[in-house]
């Protein structure tokens, strides 16, 4: 009798054994959904402030900039066109484990008159919550009639498919977010796009107001409510349009003004006299959301705006808080990567690379007449500028580490069979195939082809784990191979 | 209810929770309301149609019982089973062949110029009424020849016509082997650990079949099927080859599951398909496709007709009416009594060339494995040629389908990706193809060893029966078609 017990109970430790690898290979991670949650049950419980709402504060809300600038503590907690009930549903949730002192939240889906929502709404808000009522309610707010309640509350249904849809990575095996970098470890619930898209800024003129559709109306009163009576301070944010709305938009936003002055909450709409002194033709990347340059100006204002109005703790230093140093320096590394990747001038990219040994790894190869390519000179003065010497490059390829070590590589192409480990996950290596002259650079499966005639030089950048540039002597422009 | 919902999935194990601690003899109350819970959840009004079938059949009973202990008479009894047939395959007349009926009968009176048209009912067909109304006759039928005692006990016997294990797409058990369980139901030893364990491994079993292969397979089938006249022969073909192998795994995976939740019950249901595509013949091939059905027609109706034991013509006539018989019980159109027809000519050709054949291979190696495979081939062929009538919505359908197949031949788009585009990308057809393998495993070894899966596993180490097991569950998980995006699609025959 013990025994078959015994054997059933050990069955079922290895069939649901398999079925969590299985469900933790397929499940979705979309990091503008079930990830902001995912690493949100993660953080320590110092949250001070905490920013709600849709991809206008994902993108648009930095909270790299609040930590370096006045030691804020703060997280997204936010989701892709995020309804109105889920933004009170996760809020419910955060209360669970964190007490923060204030709530931002942006108000664009306050004024949404969806009754439900579609499948990616629904994935990307409510897959990320711990199974609980509070969950269950969410979706019950947000699944409509025509789809199966209880595929969305299994999850497991809706997503086991994905074998099929040719979208299962190696971050899938290795329960790691959609993009798979680094920095989304040190994730703080700020997706940054560094895209410019030259936007204008629209008057608000209209006075008139519009009432708020009812479920949204029900859902913002259920948040204020909840704040009041967990004496957390709400402050409610538009975050600024580049686009001109629907008169009835505006009427909307009006009216959350109204509510919250009523309810004595600051409303700061970042459309109206732009407080936040955002330049429309440089700060976005599409008609609402921002790009870092966007994010960073208003961050910045919000910030201030805290500091000025709340007795907010700067927590710099403290025991507990590394994660958002960590997080810090990884958006600093992903800044200089976006300066590296838009600097045009040769001298200045090398010096670059030379200030900031920490974060990159190299690979220089000279290939064919490289002396005679357009900026050899340049790439010649630079290096000795640096002390190095450039004659040492030769027609071997060579690999540095660091400005100050390096390791050549012979140009015999017995010789190729060089590889190495820069970082656990990524293994670099050399190889040249008979039909090239020039040879070929790996990072991972990942191959960068030599330019011919140039010295090349591929950028790494170790600390985020991304590939950054190729750098040629010769025309930068012209395709690789 | 199907057996592979959300719902079966809550519904089967409180069955089974309440069932197995109950007082004994509320054990079969237990699961007359259970059946009727599951048979209603379709429409609460099939209930009032069973319930009334069911008393039908059990007052016939009580009536021939009467009479054996009265006057004997066996007019009489002919009179009850005569009424209780009419009753019953009236009930099932008006709901299935009625406006087939009526439908032709307008294209005869139009064809003779009478202007009056007949309206049809368009009434819902209740599922599986085929199915419970055989078994209910097959009861009475056994009352008639006296092979089985009259059940007193209406709710037992009530359990007997609806046991929803096998209530909407069979078995068609037979009164003799199942009512003699519903009565010893309070004597069950519930408690067996290896009897569980086999059960569930027929129900994982028939999930993997119809969720992984069947369901898949029906993807392709119906891409193709919906506009045939799209594609040419090649895409013609794969989509009646994968038909069959749809309709076996729809249909055997249905059987397979009930027999694998009546046996966690205590319950022994008879298999209803042994491998039907490795029959030999077209007789053999109806000895081993849904077995409960054509030993009802071969019991009661073919043997009755007189059997083999008659004239040539006379069987070739019995055999025609059996399939005929078949056919239209499968469904009320001319697709169906073609393919029942066909199958009864091939049985009759096979039977008139016998001789010829016979004299043909008289030096062939016939006991040979090349010989063996042959006849298998040209078996499958002749069935899946059959199938064409079946599955095309209608007769002139699988007239132009079968012209299709023999005029526009296509076999470059074997060498491009354009048979990825029929519903089924190349990760899909991967999975189905995956699938079909272990299938043929399986079935393989049910031909040589004789023996269902459950029965080959348990005589394996424990390692290698949990590999399988948790293989199955597995794929069943991630390759089953179930989901958003997916409705679970019904058994094929449920509509029968």
């Amino acid at each position: 009798m013990y025994k078959k017990i015994i054997k059933i109970v050990s069955f079922l430790i290895v069939i649901t054994f398999v079925f969590i690898q299985i469900t933790s290979v397929l499940k979705f991670k979309d990091i503008d959904g079930p990830y902001i949650v995912d690493v949100f049950y993660e953080q320590e419980d110092n949250i001070d402030v905490l920013v709600m709402g849709t991809s206008h504060v994902y993108m648009n809300v930095n909270p790299n900039v609040l930590w370096e600038d006045h030691g804020i503590t703060s997280y997204v907690l936010a989701g892709a066109v995020q309804p109105i009930w889920n933004t009170y549903h996760n809020l419910v949730e955060a209360l669970k484990t964190q007490k923060p002192q204030v709530v931002v939240m942006d108000v664009y889906l306050a004024t949404s008159d969806g009754e439900y929502t579609d499948h990616t709404t629904l994935v990307k808000n409510n897959y990320g919550l711990n199974f609980s009522k509070n969950k269950v309610e969410g979706l019950k707010a947000g699944v409509p009639p025509e789809l199966s309640f209880v595929d969305y509350l299994l999850e497991y249904p809706t997503y086991h498919t994905r074998y099929n849809a040719k979208v299962l990575q190696e971050s899938d095996f290795a329960g790691t977010p959609s993009s798979g970098h680094m920095q989304d470890l040190y994730f703080k619930g700020y997706i940054a796009d560094f895209r410019v898209d030259e936007r204008v800024n629209y008057n608000w003129d209209v006075v008139e107001r519009q009432p708020l559709p009812e479920k949204a109306h029900e859902y913002l009163m259920k948040i204020i409510e909840l704040c009041d009576s967990e004496n957390i301070e709400l402050v409610l944010i538009k975050s600024p349009f580049a686009d001109e709305l629907e008169d009835l938009e505006y009427m909307k936003y009006n009216t959350v003004a109204d509510i919250a002055k009523e309810h004595n909450i600051p409303f700061i709409n970042y459309n109206i006299d732009n407080p936040a002194n955002i330049d429309f033709s440089t700060d976005y990347f599409d008609h609402v959301h921002m790009n870092v340059s966007g994010a960073n100006r208003l961050t910045k204002h919000l910030g201030n705006y805290l500091n000025e109005n709340y007795e907010i703790a700067d927590r710099r230093g403290e025991a507990g808080t590394e994660s958002y140093d960590v997080a810090a320096d990884m958006f600093e590394a992903m800044l200089l990567n976006d300066v590296l990747q838009k600097e045009t001038d040769l001298s200045k990219m090398l010096t670059l690379i030379q200030d900031n040994p920490e974060n990159y790894e190299l690979i220089v190869s000279a290939n064919g007449d490289y002396m005679n390519s357009v900026n050899y000179n340049v790439f010649a003065e630079t290096l000795t500028q640096q002390g190095r010497d450039p004659n040492k490059i030769g027609l071997d390829t060579i690999y540095l580490k660091s400005p100050n070590e390096e390791t050549k590589i012979s140009n015999d192409p017995n010789g190729f069979n060089w590889h190495k480990n820069i970082t656990d996950n990524i293994v670099m290596s050399i190889s040249r195939d008979a039909a090239h002259l020039s040879p070929v650079v790996y990072l991972n499966t990942v191959s960068y082809p030599m330019t011919d005639n140039t010295v090349s030089i591929v950028v790494y950048d170790k600390l985020l784990e991304v590939f950054v540039k190729e750098i040629h002597t010769g025309n930068y422009d012209t395709s690789t191979d | 209810m199907l057996f592979n919902s959300y719902h079966f999935l809550l519904f089967f194990p409180i069955v089974v929770a309440f069932y197995f601690v109950m007082p004994k003899k509320a054990r079969y109350i237990w699961l007359l309301v259970t059946s009727y819970y599951f048979y209603m959840s379709w429409n609460v009004k099939y209930a009032i149609l069973i319930a009334f079938s069911t008393l039908c059949t059990y007052l016939a009973a009580l009536a021939i019982e009467k009479i054996n202990t009265t006057t004997k008479s066996t007019r009489q009894k002919k009179l009850v089973i005569a009424i209780t047939f009419i009753i019953n395959l009236g009930i099932l007349f008006s709901f299935k062949y009625l406006d087939f009926f009526i439908i032709n009968l307008n294209e005869i009176l139009s064809v003779i110029n009478v202007t009056a048209q007949i309206k049809s009912f368009d009434l819902l067909l209740p599922v599986g009424i085929s199915f419970y109304t055989f078994q209910a006759l097959s009861y009475i039928m056994d009352v008639y020849r006296d092979d089985i005692k009259v059940e007193k006990n209406v709710f037992k016997y009530a359990l007997f016509v609806s046991f929803f294990p096998q209530l909407v797409a069979g078995p068609i058990e037979r009164s003799k082997a199942l009512l003699p369980q519903i009565q010893q139901v309070h004597t069950f030893k519930l408690w067996n650990y290896d009897r569980i364990a086999q059960g569930c491994i027929l129900i994982v079993w028939g999930l993997f079949q119809k969720m992984v292969i069947a369901d898949r397979a029906a993807i392709f089938v119906n891409t193709v099927y919906d506009s045939y006249w799209r594609f040419g022969s090649v895409e013609l073909i794969m989509a009646n080859v994968l038909f069959a192998l749809q309709i076996y795994c729809d249909f055997a995976s249905y059987s397979m599951i009930a027999v694998g939740t009546a046996k966690v019950m205590g319950f022994e249901l008879m298999e209803n398909f042994n491998t039907p595509y490795f029959s030999r013949s077209i007789k053999e091939f109806w000895q081993r496709w849904h077995i409960s059905l054509s030993t009802w027609f071969k019991d009661y109706l073919y043997i009755p007709l007189g059997g083999n034991r008659c004239s040539k013509p006379r069987n070739y006539f019995n055999i025609l009416v059996t399939f005929l018989a078949s056919g239209l019980w499968h469904g009320a159109s001319w697709g169906f009594i073609i393919w029942g027809g066909l199958h009864a000519f091939y049985q009759v050709l096979g039977s008139i060339t016998l001789p010829i054949r016979k004299k043909l291979f008289k030096k062939a190696k016939t006991d040979s494995f090349s010989f063996g495979l042959g006849q298998m081939l040209l078996t499958f062929i002749l069935v899946d040629f059959a199938w064409i009538f079946f599955r095309a919505p209608s007769l002139t359908d699988a007239i132009n389908y079968i012209y299709i197949i023999f005029t526009k031949w296509n076999p470059w788009i074997l060498f491009n990706d354009s048979i990825y585009a029929l519903g089924l990308s190349q990760i899909e057809w991967s999975v189905l193809i995956y699938a079909m393998v272990v299938l043929f495993l399986v079935d393989l070894l049910r031909y040589f060893k004789k023996q269902t899966l459950d029965a080959c596993l348990e005589k394996e180490c424990l390692w290698f029966r949990w590999f399988v097991i948790i293989l199955l569950m597995a794929s069943v998980f991630v390759f089953g078609i179930y989901g958003t995006g997916f409705e679970p699609s019904d058994f094929i025959y449920f509509q029968f």
